[in-house]
């Protein structure tokens, strides 16, 4: 066990094996290459991916496949490579969410740079999707048009 | 910083496993082919660089974020 230190849990122990190494950071935060997964609630798709060096540095996941049903993805060979995976099954993915404002409804989901985890080894990559057509931001509600012009 | 003029055809080399061949240039884009190690990772600047700000809007908000309208949806 270990115990950590976070702004939004307090102290918390953890197990050794919960883990997820970061061996290259994360861009913009190279430093930070041990986190952990704590859900929002036991029933949310949100989960926090929490520094275990830092303890006010969390940042707020999502499960993309909830939100974006069609969303997809292909995983380079260097990221294949560097996080030892052997079959999609033991992958977790993720992205990260960002809220402008204090409005939830605005909050986007980065599709251009998901969070991929291999749950065998605990190695973890953010993994940018070069040739891809995804955005940093796509809202996970996208806006209704209100004004009903479909008819 | 060091800054090079080259042309078409030229190329530099950075420490012995680096490459960089300047193929063409057409107005003002210049297309460039790049030989790498497999494990130095090559970006185009800018998707770098969006990724890094957004890391970082995203680390720099979520002290007391509340969810609980986004759950119940």
């Amino acid at each position: 066990m270990r115990t950590i230190n976070t702004v939004r849990f307090g102290e918390i122990e953890i197990e050794e094996e919960k883990i997820i190494k970061f061996s290259a950071g994360i861009p913009a935060f190279e430093e930070e290459q041990e986190f952990v997964i704590i859900p929002y609630d036991e029933e949310s798709p949100f989960v926090f991916l929490q520094s275990l060096k830092t303890a006010e540095l969390a940042f707020l996941m999502t499960s993309p496949f909830v939100f974006f049903p069609e969303y997809q993805f292909e995983i380079d060979d260097d990221s294949i490579e560097a996080l030892g995976i052997e079959k999609e099954e033991d992958l977790l993915i993720y992205v990260l969410l960002t809220l402008p404002g204090k409005d939830i409804k605005q909050m986007t989901a980065n599709l251009l740079a998901p969070i991929v985890i291999n749950q065998e080894n605990h190695q973890a990559k953010q993994v940018i999707l070069e040739k891809s057509e995804y955005k940093t931001k796509h809202l996970l509600f996208p806006v209704q048009n209100i004004t009903g012009g479909d008819e | 910083m060091l800054v090079l003029t080259r042309k078409p055809g030229q190329q530099i080399m950075i420490g012995d496993s680096i490459v960089i061949n300047l193929v063409e240039v057409q107005g003002d884009n210049v297309r460039l082919a790049i030989e790498a190690p497999r494990e130095v990772k090559i970006y185009r600047g800018e998707i770098y660089k969006a990724i890094m700000e957004e890391n970082k809007k995203a680390a720099a908000q979520i002290a007391d974020i509340d969810l609980t309208d986004l759950i119940n949806k």
